[in-house]
């Protein structure tokens, strides 16, 4: 996990943002914008989705600002917000993930047939398309699982960091990550097989 | 089999790196014989290295620009409620006036009604007086023929109660 800002600068401009100054909100805008946006981005998978997700993060993060204990640390709580703001946009827009998976038989049953696998042009399109389906089937897991996974293997958080910024123990975060392995493996394992 | 169980656990935390030494040692003793668990693992390898490759674009300046516009527009509407609510507040006429209306509906029924009793009532003592009048006036007055000297009499009697001396 990145660090916007270092702790003597972020101490000082939380303390502007309390005192109700704009132009500090700005900066802490500036500063966290690309770290929240991956979040975003990663829970919500299109960047309209993303955009709206971070503006309501950073508009209670500045309604809220006074409710920030500063013996943790700013990152976490900003992110936690992030996330917590993903998860609320997700259930209201109540997406279905629809996994697609190439079908192996047409529409009246007959196999359809598959190209030579060999050739890396096809090689190339099958792992676009294996991208596509792995980024459904994350949109599809459970909500921990899926939180945990992406915080850990799109915004490269650590399970400690994980851990802070949902506030559970390191132990549950592997849980979920391991559940999430396993759920994507049994999804996604006879694709890979092929 | 029954180490396959244990290790199958392991494999995830050896693929992302997240094991000690002696335990990355043992499940990579463990994947060179099994070829299950060696199958498991490379799965969960794909998934991963595609999971990490498929990273958040880096958005346009246009981007940030839609978004920064957008969040002053949010926040200074989600700031107004709390801004109006500070204010003094104005009285609301709507109510006032909604009572008031009310209020002189009624006033103007009841007065009417009032009204309506007491000229019903003067009435009745006119047509009582007038009766009484009809009645003390000289009944060899024939109706029809005289009518003017019968209401010279009626007036006449009135006049005589108006100066009784």
């Amino acid at each position: 996990m990145r660090q916007a800002l270092d702790r003597e600068k972020e101490k000082a401009l939380i303390e502007r943002l309390k005192d109700g100054e704009r132009a500090a909100f700005d900066d802490l805008v500036e500063s966290y914008r690309s770290m929240g946006f991956s979040i975003a981005y990663n829970m919500a998978g299109n960047l309209e989705d993303a955009k709206d997700i971070l503006q309501d993060a950073f508009i209670k993060v500045y309604l809220n600002i006074r409710k920030y204990r500063e013996a943790g640390s700013f990152s976490t709580w900003f992110y936690r917000i992030v996330v917590n703001c993903s998860l609320d946009y997700l259930r209201k827009r109540r997406v279905r993930s629809n996994i697609n998976f190439r079908p192996l038989t047409d529409e009246e049953g007959r196999e359809i047939e598959v190209a030579d696998l060999d050739s890396e042009g096809h090689r190339q399109v099958l792992q676009e398309e294996f991208r596509h389906c792995i980024n459904n089937c994350i949109a599809a897991l459970p909500e921990k699982q899926k939180t945990c996974f992406i915080l850990k293997h799109q915004s490269g958080f650590s399970c400690e960091e994980i851990a802070g910024t949902l506030g559970c123990s390191m132990s549950t975060v592997k849980v979920h990550l391991f559940r999430a392995v396993k759920n994507l493996q049994g999804k996604l394992g006879p694709y890979i097989a092929k | 089999m029954l180490r396959c169980f244990f290790y199958r656990r392991k494999i995830y935390e050896y693929v992302g790196s997240g094991l000690s030494e002696p335990d990355k040692a043992k499940v990579k003793q463990h994947l060179l014989v099994c070829d299950s668990c060696r199958q498991r693992a490379e799965e969960i390898k794909a998934i991963i290295n595609s999971a990490e490759e498929a990273l958040a674009p880096e958005p346009s300046d246009d981007f940030w620009h839609d978004f920064k516009t957008g969040l002053d527009r949010k926040l200074n509407s989600a700031l107004l409620p709390q801004f109006e609510s500070g204010r003094r507040k104005a009285p609301r006429l709507r109510p006032v006036i909604a009572y008031a209306t009310a209020f002189v509906i009624v006033l103007a029924i009841s007065t009417h009604l009032y009204l309506y009793r007491l000229s019903a009532i003067n009435g009745e003592a006119a047509l009582v007086n007038e009766a009484a009048l009809i009645d003390e006036v000289n009944p060899d007055v024939p109706l029809g023929q005289g009518e003017d000297a019968y209401i010279e009499e009626i007036n006449l009697i009135y006049l005589l109660d108006s100066n009784p001396a």
